[in-house]
Formats: structure tokens, sequence, C-alpha cells
């Protein structure tokens, strides 16, 4: 039996991580859709038996009416495949929820229950299914549960399995945690779960991550899993890249840079072939004589966003020679430095200031 | 640092040529196009080389514009100095390729290049503090400069304000702090709500962007309500039609089966009535005269049966009823009174004469009443009172005290009897014998005052007092004593003078018997007058008696009780007549009703009688045959059933027959049948996706106006969907995006951070600025003051010899000892470039790293002076080359003339540089 199993697709989110408002985020959003698009006709094409999602298939307190129209006709459009939907902490199952509004096509079957609860995937295969009922505070859907039928029995449901949370970063909250021990201890061959954006292949249970790109940096082979659930339990899985956007993280050396422009044409090199959205981040040594604004250095590029930030960007001038000096130039650098060597702030501080002195007038420093 | 000679091997003009330099002071001159700026600018970039990296800068681009040799490639300086540390180094600079820059030992071959790296080439003003930048403002000394504090009375200040700011090299510190401020005034400007800068734009555009975000929330939260309530309609319209779905099922089923019986029953009946049954008449006269016979003989009266008396009997009974008696019935009022005032008196008398007191003799009492005897025996009980026997001894004791006071008495007198003596004597020898009868004067005077004081009157007065009370007492007591034994004498003497015992008690005990003895008298006296009151009242009742009984018709009589006694008896026999006589209304009235039961029943066997003969009269008419009445009855009562029957039977056929058509409705039974199935068809097709039970659970009595409801209700239902739903997309399609303002706000506060910290950078920066230019300053405006104490003095010829630097503005003032302070910018032209020059090398010297000494290099700096003023400067620069090395260029022939004459060799040098050395 083969299953398409995919989650966090995140349908209406926001793109403020991106640095971008309005058209290009929009577009962003329509790629979430158009990678969901891609997911159904995958499904087509590898003739699942099935697709899985293991929620956050959209965003409760941003769903857009548009997004209830489409996932209604984007999932029709697969009928008779059956589509089973266990909502995650941000498509949370309640009375004002999209899954209860919409006139879904018979082949949808939208968990709504916070207890595992069985459907026939097949003959002597059952698939258990569970709901977040609300955006937290949802229990351990595996704690006190066992099954009570033979067969090839998994389960789908967005939790947290604790072993990985830690690696997941301290910006994600931990829902449903449960142990992995205990998935085989209810009884389970197999879990196939969301909520950890960051893919995972363990033995007795898989997450698929984002399929879309949700910030930058991501690592991990993330979109779909077909998987492959063979008769004694055994579950066979062949990942599939289906994302829409590309997230770029570029480091742009500026060093030796000694004009605005040539910092725009590093940064266009760098952005050159690239498409989706990018995070240019500037480092080296920038030229003390160059005067380099943010605004400046919109480059023309086939990018839906490019977001400019410094990273380890330095100053060219010799601060500690300056700092020897007996002038009010000399103070001010050692007074700038008094605490050691410039951070972020020091940094444009010192720049300000030097700049001043030079009697510059760029005296914004990025 | 002092140069000692600069080589261009290929620089401007020069190839291969040198210029060697003393340490003092140096003066080179040359007229124009002699190379004197190629060789300014060698001996600068032999020393501080070029900066190296991408790019270059416009002054490096105009450096090279002037000094890249015009005809040979190669651009090559170098450079022999000697620092203040002994070692001498040799500087070579690749100014071309900025590759081969290098700082060697000129002794040792010591590479000392990463010393002094600045700008990714050696930079050998790093040995001075300085860099390749603030060494060409601080030992660079241009024409302009000096022109500058004699045209421009703020130049002298400002120059040296950049110069502690920034070495001379760029802007000073206020400039920039100014610069700082101008900056954030249009870059970040104010919170105002007025103002149109980035601040306040960032400001409103992110309190936009919040509300926006709120507002798109709030939309949203509406949207997601509405969702919700969409939901709940769209379940209320198609649970309303489910529920409509269901009743028509119900009801086709229910229309289908009503078919069935319908058919079923048609079908029955046209196979009961292939034809129209007949309607035939019958007479019922026959039946109905069995039917009253029958109804008068089952309702016939029940035979009265009544009881006696008859009314014969209490008709003679009424005959021999007694008359009403003559006379009291009741014994009358009067008689009953006086009957029981005669009883009461009887009792009374007699119940008197019972309770008599009984008589009884008095006691012998000597002729003493009752209280004699009681005050006798008193008398005989008086009680003998005791004298206390302290009151004696307190007699005794007085009469002790009177004693012997008496005896005090009597020595008194023996004392006055001596005084009396011995006076006569002394007067007697008070002539003969003068001493001797003085002195039996004085003894005699002694004596009587001896007798005055003893034994004197009072005490026995006292004793005497205390006696007389004493006695006094004791003789009220004896007196007592006396009285009482006479009084119980006196009373014994009475009792036995009358015989009676001397005895108190048996005296008061014949008191309480004489007292007795009256009591019982006065007793028998009182009851012999009430007896006579009791017998007076018995005659007055006897004679009431007599006299009411007399009144009520009895004779008189001897005897009152017998009267009484016929008159009560006759009374109880007119009672009895009386009782018997009163039953007559009732039996006159018992009489009527009897006569008219004994009619009535007369009536009732009429009735019966006739009914049975309508009864008979009817069982020969049908032709029934019987003896008793009752099987008469029960005969007809048959004959009249099956008459009924009959009659229903028919019309039933007739009803059915009218039952069949109204089934048929014109309609043949194969039709009937036809429109059966076809409703059944209905039925089950209608029926699909409905459980039987759902279905049997709807029970309708009137199913059409139910489904007419139910359609109602899901029409209403199904409009408040659908006006909700369109409300719902409506609102939808107007809905902000969530997103999108989240996006908005992001950006906003983006813009609101980038714009907050370059406010937190410029403030930070500028204060630290501020800071450190008055911390400069502060330690500056010392340095040029001693400077100029050191120097003015000797530079201005002793005219000025006090000097003060403020330190907040560096401004200069001067003066001469005791004199009037003047700002050094004011001064006479001559005055100020010298204080200038000090100021410079002051300057030089603070920013020059400590154990370093700068050279002065100087551009034709007195070009615009006159010969006093040139003679002045040149004077100071070369008391300055005492301790520095001083490199004049000019192209003054009065400067290098000056030089002839002043400048020594050995410490001093004079280049004079060869115009046509120059390449044209």
């Amino acid at each position: 039996m083969k299953l398409l199993l995919f989650s966090d697709l995140h349908l209406d989110s926001s793109f403020a991580w991106m640095g971008s408002s309005g058209a290009a985020a929009s577009r962003r959003r329509q790629a979430l859709c158009d990678t969901l698009e891609k997911i159904v006709t995958l499904a087509e094409q590898v003739k699942a038996d099935a697709i899985l999602c293991g929620g956050d298939l959209y965003e409760h307190e941003r769903v857009s009416p548009d997004t209830a129209s489409f996932l209604r006709s984007v999932f029709a459009r697969l009928d008779p495949i059956p589509v089973y939907i266990a909502p995650g902490n941000h498509d949370w199952f309640g009375p004002q929820s999209l899954y209860g509004y919409v006139d879904w096509s018979p082949n949808v079957h939208v968990f709504r229950s916070g207890r595992l609860e069985p459907v026939d995937l097949d003959d002597g295969v059952t698939l258990w299914g569970a709901a977040h009922l609300a955006p937290a505070n949802t229990d351990n859907f595996l704690r006190g549960f066992r099954v009570d039928r033979a067969g090839v029995n998994v389960a789908l449901f967005h939790g947290s399995e604790r072993t990985w949370l830690t690696e997941e970063g301290s910006g994600k909250a931990a829902h449903a945690q449960f142990e992995a021990e205990e998935i085989t201890e209810a009884g389970l061959q197999h879990a196939f779960l969301g909520h950890y954006h960051t893919p995972r292949d363990a033995p007795t249970y898989t997450y698929p991550g984002n399929p879309d790109p949700l910030s930058f940096g991501e690592t991990g082979e993330r979109g779909v899993v077909i998987a492959t659930l063979k008769p004694n339990g055994a579950v066979g899985r062949v990942r599939m890249k289906v994302g829409v956007t590309e997230a770029h993280d570029l480091d742009v050396d500026v060093t030796g840079c000694s004009s605005l422009q040539a910092v725009r044409s590093r940064i266009s090199d760098g952005l050159r072939g690239l498409r989706g959205v990018a995070r240019v981040r500037l480092q080296g040594e920038l030229d003390a004589n160059v005067s380099v604004q943010t605004a400046d250095l919109n480059v023309e590029s086939g990018l839906d966003s490019v977001l400019i930030e410094p990273s380890d960007l330095r100053i060219a001038y010799e601060l500690d020679k300056l700092a020897e000096e007996q002038t009010v130039r000399g103070e001010f650098v050692r007074m700038v430095l008094k605490d050691g060597p410039p951070q972020e702030k020091t940094r444009k501080i010192l720049l300000t200031g030097l700049r001043a002195l030079d009697a510059r007038d760029d005296l914004e420093v990025i | 640092m002092r140069v000692h000679s600069v080589t261009c091997h290929s620089f401007g003009p020069f190839a291969d040529r040198a210029l060697e330099l003393a340490p003092g002071m140096n003066v080179i001159y040359g007229l124009n196009e002699a190379g004197k700026s190629s060789w300014h600018a060698a001996l600068y970039a032999s020393l501080c080389g070029l900066r190296r990296g991408p790019g270059k800068t416009t002054e490096v681009r105009e450096f090279e514009a002037r000094h890249r040799p015009w005809d040979r490639d190669g651009w090559e300086v170098s450079e022999l100095i000697e620092l203040e540390d002994g070692r001498r180094v040799e500087l070579h600079h690749d100014l071309d390729g900025r590759v081969d820059c290098s700082a060697k030992d000129a002794d040792l071959g010591r590479d000392y290049s990463n010393e002094i790296i600045f700008e990714g080439s050696p930079d050998g003003s790093r040995w001075l503090g300085l860099d390749r930048r603030s060494f060409l403002s601080t030992a660079c000394v241009k024409q302009a400069d000096i022109q500058a504090v004699v045209k421009d009375a703020e130049s002298l200040q400002e120059q040296l304000q950049r110069a502690a700011s920034t070495a001379g090299t760029d802007a000073t510190a206020a400039a920039a702090i100014a610069r700082l401020e101008r900056f954030q005034k249009e870059n970040v400007g104010t919170s105002n709500i007025n103002s149109r800068r980035p601040l306040r734009a960032a400001i409103n555009r992110l309190e936009a962007a919040r509300d926006a975000l709120a507002q798109a929330q709030g939309e949203h939260v509406e949207y997601l309500r509405l969702v919700e309530e969409v939901d709940r309609l769209r379940e209320n319209a198609g649970e309303a039609d489910r529920g409509v779905s269901v009743a028509e099922a119900a009801s086709a089923i229910m229309r289908a089966e009503i078919l069935k019986r319908r058919l079923e029953r048609a079908q029955a009946l046209t196979a009961k009535y292939p034809e129209e049954p007949k309607a035939e008449y019958q007479s019922d006269e026959l039946a109905q005269q069995v039917t009253r016979a029958l109804h008068a003989w089952e309702n016939r009266p029940e035979p009265v049966k009544l009881e006696k008396p008859t009314a014969a009997e209490l008709t003679r009974e009424l005959e021999a009823m007694p008359a009403l008696p003559d006379g009291d019935t009741e014994v009358h009022s009067s008689v009953a009174d006086a009957k029981e005032r005669f009883r009461a008196a009887t009792w009374a008398l007699k119940v008197h004469d019972e309770h008599r007191p009984t008589e009884r003799d008095a006691p012998d009492a000597g002729g003493l009443g009752e209280s004699d005897l009681r005050d006798l025996a008193r008398e005989l009980e008086v009680e003998i009172p005791q004298i206390e026997e302290k009151l004696q001894e307190q007699v005794a004791r007085a009469q002790r005290r009177l004693s012997e006071a008496s005896r005090g008495n009597d020595r008194r007198r023996l004392w006055f009897v001596i005084a009396g003596l011995t006076t006569l004597v002394g007067l007697g020898l008070v002539f003969a014998v003068p001493a001797l009868g003085v002195l039996l004067m004085v003894i005699s005077g002694a004596l009587f005052v001896v007798a005055m004081l003893t034994g004197r009157d009072a005490s026995r007065a006292r004793a005497l007092e205390e006696l007389r009370e004493a006695e006094s007492r004791l003789g009220q007591q004896r007196y007592g004593v006396q009285e009482a034994l006479k009084r119980r004498q006196a009373a014994e003497a009475a009792t036995s003078e009358r015989g009676l015992p001397v005895d108190s008690g048996r005296l008061a005990e014949l008191a309480n018997q004489l007292a007795q003895a009256e009591t019982q008298r006065r007793n028998l006296a009182r009851w012999h007058e009430e007896r006579v009151s009791l017998a007076e009242e018995l005659g007055q009742a006897e004679g009431q008696l007599t006299s009411a009984v007399d009144d009520r018709g009895v004779e008189p009589g001897r005897d009152v009780e017998a009267q009484l006694q016929t008159y009560e008896a006759g009374c109880r026999e007119r009672q009895n007549g009386l009782r018997k006589a009163a039953r007559r209304p009732d039996l006159e009235k018992a009489l009527e009703e009897r006569l008219l039961s004994e009619k009535m029943a007369q009536e009732t066997q009429n009735r019966r009688r006739k009914a049975e003969d309508q009864l008979r009269e009817a069982a020969s008419v049908v032709g029934a045959e019987a003896e008793e009445s009752a099987e008469i009855a029960q005969i007809l009562n048959k004959w009249l059933e099956q008459h009924r029957t009959s009659i229903k039977e028919r019309e039933n056929a007739i009803k059915e027959w009218q039952e069949l058509q109204s089934l048929l409705d014109g309609l043949s039974p194969k039709d009937l049948q036809q429109r059966y199935e076809q409703q059944a068809t209905r039925a089950e097709k209608a029926s699909r996706g409905h459980s039987t039970e759902e279905m049997e659970a709807v029970r309708l009595e009137d199913p059409e106006s139910a489904l007419r409801e139910l359609r109602e209700e899901a029409r209403i239902a199904t409009g408040e969907y659908q006006n909700a739903h369109g409300r719902l997309e409506h609102f939808a399609r107007t809905m902000r995006s969530v997103p999108e303002a989240e996006e908005e706000l992001a950006a906003a506060e983006t813009e609101s951070k980038r714009v907050n910290t370059l406010s937190e950078t410029l403030n930070t920066t500028r204060a630290l600025l501020e800071q450190a230019q008055g911390k400069v300053h502060r330690t500056v405006a010392p340095v040029l003051r001693d400077t100029l104490l050191q120097w003015l003095p000797r530079v201005t010829a002793g005219r000025y010899s006090e000097a003060r630097v403020d330190p907040e503005s560096l401004n200069v003032h001067v003066r001469a000892s005791g004199g009037r302070w003047r700002e050094a910018r004011l001064l006479s032209h001559g005055t100020a470039e010298q204080v200038y020059l000090l100021l410079r090398m002051a300057m030089a010297r603070h920013l020059t790293k400590a154990g370093e000494i700068c050279p002065l290099i100087l551009d034709d700096v007195t070009v615009q002076s006159d010969e006093i003023r040139q003679e002045a400067i040149l004077g100071v620069l070369h008391e300055m080359s005492k301790e520095r090395q001083i490199i004049l260029f000019t192209q003054e022939a009065e400067v290098m003339k000056w030089a002839t004459s002043n400048l020594h060799d050995g410490p001093d040098k004079l280049v004079q540089l060869d115009a046509g050395l120059v390449a044209a």
C-alpha cells in the first residue's frame, strides 16, 4: 500500500520573516498553494492509495476564504483517492474551523476527535488519527492508547517526539509530546507525523518536514514522503521535493569593494541564476570610504524578495592605530572600544563618529 | 625622527635624484618649476607611502596625476630616516605596484615593515604616532595655513580644533557634532506629531500598521464567527431538508400503503358485488307494532305492594282517639316554687337541730376573771435582777483613792506650817541678825514652794467624783432588786387570799378554762336564736305551699304534703291524656297518603293489564303462540331481531357498493392496480438513504399539512443559510488579509527599529564625541600654553610673555607681563604668524608619540609676508630647528639670503634647486 505523507504546509502563513510585504509576500503565499497542487499531482502520478496530512495544513488565525475553497477543490480533484487530515496546533479543529465549514468531497476525512480513532485504509490495515482541538495544551495522543484490532496499525497525528525537541530550537513549542517507544507500546507499527519542520526518518515514525520553505536557513531534504506500507507493517520511504519556493541564504563578502557599485555587483553576482527568495548576509571588510545604505543595494534579480542584512561586516578603519592618536578621534575610538572589540551597536557608533569626523554625510551605517 | 635623505628613483620629473638633508633647519630654495613641489611630495611619499587596497581614493588619484613620472615607467621613491631611538631606517616605496614597499634597518638590514603597516603599506609616520593622512596635516605647514591665520581671525582656533580633533586631517569635533545634529534632524527628526521626518513617519506607519493588523485580526475573528454561523445554519438547513426528505418518503410509503389497502378493498368488494345490489322496500308497520308492544310490555310498571295499616284501619284508630284533658298537665311554677321553699326550710331546721352546741360549767377562779388570772401569773414570773460585781469593785477602788488623797493634804499642811514658822523667825532676826533673818526668809519662801507643789486638792476631788458616780449606779441596781421582790410577793399574797395555787402555770391554765366556758355559753345562745328564725321560715313556707296547692284546685286538708301529692298525681295523669290526643294530625295525614297510594296501585295494575293485552295482540298478528306473556315477549323479540338483521344486510350491501364506487373513483380495478404500483415505486425511491427507523419515527397524521410545514421550515432554514453564506462571501471579499497586515507591521517595525537605532546611534556618537572633545581639549590646552610660555617671549622679543588657552574652545590669549589679555587671532599679522607656528609645533609635539620628534615641513610659508614678518618667522623656525628638523621649501630669494646669512653647515643646510633639472 502506497501512502503519500506531507505536513506543515502552513497555508496563509505570514512571510514577514522574508523581509517583504505586499505582492512579493502574496506570491509566496500563492506558492504554498502551488506546492499543494504539486503534492496532489504527485499523488496521482505515483498512484498513491491515500494521502496523509500530518497537520498544520493552514494557519487558523490567518486563513483566508480563498484557502477554504482551494482546499476543497484541490482534494476533490483526487476523489476517490482518500485524503486523511489530522489537524495540528495551527489548524486545530474547533467550531470555527474551516475543517467543519468546508463541504469536503467524500474522499476527504478529517479526524475530529482528540483521541486516536480508527479508519480502515485497507483490509487489515487501520489508520488511527486524532486532531488538536485547541492551539495549545494538547496532551500526548499515545498516553493510555492501545490498538484493539489485529492487522497493521499505523497512526497519523501532529505531535512532538521528545528526543528531537531540543534540536528544533527554542522557537519550537512542544505540542502533544510523546516518546518513540510509546508507538510500539501502543501496538502501532508506525506513526506518520507532523510538527517538526526538519525532516526525520526514524524506525517507527516519520516527519516529512515542511514542503515549502517557511524561513531562511532550513536544512534537510524537506518535501513529501512516499511511504510503502508492507503487509508486515514495515514502512519503506522515499522523499520527494515538491516545494515551489526556493529560499537561499547567501553570504556576500564585500572585502575589497571600493564603491557602492562594487558591492552591488558582488550581490548581483551572488544572486545570479537564483529564483524564489534570498537572504544576503554581507560579510568582510568594507572600505571605510564606501557608503552603503540598504536601499542602495536593491539590485535587479529574478527573485521575489531579497533580504539584505549585515552579518559579519567589519570596519576598514585601522582602529588600533586610530586609538593611538592623541586627538578627539583617537579619544573617541578609545571610548567606544573600551569595552572590547566593536559589536553591532558599537560598530555603528564607531563608523558614524569617524564618518562625521571625516566630514562625510553618509552617517547611517548598515 | 630626522630625514637624512630622499631619493626619487622615479618620481615626477626626477629619475634617480637624491636630496640630502641636515638634522636642523633645511632651506630648500628653488624658483618655479625647480621641483620644490615634487621634492615635497617625494619627501612625503617616501616616508608614508600610499594606501594599498582595491580602488583609489580621490586623494590618491590626484597625487598620482601630479607625481607619477610623466615619461617613464615605474614610480618609486626611498628615504633614509633616523629615529630617536637611534635606528636608521631606509624606507622604500614602489608607488606603482605598491608591492615592493619596505622599511629596513639601514645598518642591520632588519625589516621593520610590519611595525608600520597602515592601509596595506608601510607608513613611516606610524613611528611618530601619526599616519599618512595625519602626518600631512601635522608635519606639513602650507602657505595657505599661514595665510588663513592672517586673513581669517577664526582660522587659528579652527585649525587648532581640527588638529586636536583629527590631527588636522578632517573636520573639527564641533563640526562633526554639528553634522551629526544636522543629520539627525534630517534623517530622524522628532516624534512630534506635526513632524514629517522619518521618526514621526515611522511611528505613524507603525501605529497605522498596528491598527490595520488589529482591524484585520478583528475582521478575521468575525469571519471565523460567520464561518461557524454558516456551518451551523447549513447543518440546520441540511437537517431540515433531511427532515423533509424523510417525511416525503414516509408520506410516499403511507400513500402507497393506503393505495394498497384501497386496491385490496376494491378487489374484495368487486368480488363480492359483481353487480349493484337491489334496494327492496318493505313496510315496517308490523315491526313498529311489535316494537311498541314489546316496548310497552318491557316498560310496564312494576305492581305496587302496600304495607299495613290500611286506610280502614287508620280511620278506625282516629275514631277511637280521646279528647284533650282539662287542668295542669305539668306542676305549676307557683306550686313548684312553694314546694322548693318548703323543702329547703324543712331541711335547714333539721340540719340546725342536728348541730346543737353542748353546755359546759365555768371553773372556780375565786371571783377573778380571765385577765386577772393572767396578770397574776405574769407577776409571779417577774424576774429578780443581779447586782454587777465590777460595780462593787469600782466603788471600793474609788474609796481607796479618796483615802490616799486625804493623806496628801496632811503633808501639805505640815509644809505650810514649817514655812510659816521659818518666816516668822526670819522676820524676827532681820533686824537683829540681818543675814540670818534674810536667810530664813529665803528658806521660808522655798518651803512655801514645796508646800504648793506637794499634795494638791485636784486628785482628791477626782477620786471623790469617781466614788460618787460608782455609788450612784450601785444604788440604782439595788433599788431594781427590791422593786421586783415587792411585786412578786404582792402577787403571791393575792393568789393565796383567793385560794388559788401560787403557780403561774396553773393560773394560766385556769384562765384558759375560764375563757373556753365563756365561749361555749355564747355559742349556745346564738344557736337558740337561729332555730327560732328557722322555725319561722318553715311556717311561712308551709303556708305558701298550702296556698299554692289550693289555688291549683286541690281540695284543702290537714296535711300539706298529701295535698301536694294529690296535685302532682293529677298533673301526671293529665299529661298522659294529652300525649295520646296529640297523635291525631299524624294519623290524619297517614290516612290521606294511604288513600293516594291505593289509588296509584290501582292505576299501575290497569297499565300492566293494557301492556299485556297489546303484547298478546301483536303476538296474534305475527302468529306467535304461547301462554305466558314473558314467553310471548321472547318470541316477539326474536322476531324483531331477525327483522332488523335483514334490514341491516340490505343497507350494508348498498353502502359497500357505494364504497366500491368511491374506491374505484371512476377507475377500473386494473387502473387502480397500476396506480398503486406506481406509488409503490415512488415510495421505494423516496425512502432510499433513509433508515427504516427514521421513517418509522415519522408519524404524519396529516401528511400534506405536515409536509407543507416541514418544507416551509426547510425553505426558511435554507434561506437563512444562503443569506448567511452570502454575508460570509461578501465579508470575505472585503476583509483584510491578516498575514499581509502582519507583514506590513513587520516592515513598519523594521523601519521603526532602523530609525530608532539610527537615532540611538547618533545620540550615542554625539555624546561620545562631545566627551572626547572635552577630554582632548583639556589635555591639549596646557600643552599649547606651555609651548607659548616657553617660546613666546623669545620670538616676540619679550613683547608677550604670558599665554592662556581656553580648554573649551582652544581659544588662545596672550599678554605682556601685567598687560591686558589679547586674543591671539587678533594680534598683528606677524605676531599671529609666529604664534601660529608655535602652536603648530606644540600640536605636532602633542600629536606625536612620546619619545619621537616630528619634523616640520613648510612650503613657502613666508611668501606673503613682508620683510620683518618673514625674518620673524624664519627666526622662530631656526629656533625650533634646535629641537626638531625643519624643512622649508621656498622660492623667495630673501629667504635664501637669510639662510645664507644665518644657517650653519652641520646642523643646517641650504639647498638650491636647479630649475633646469626639472624635465620639460
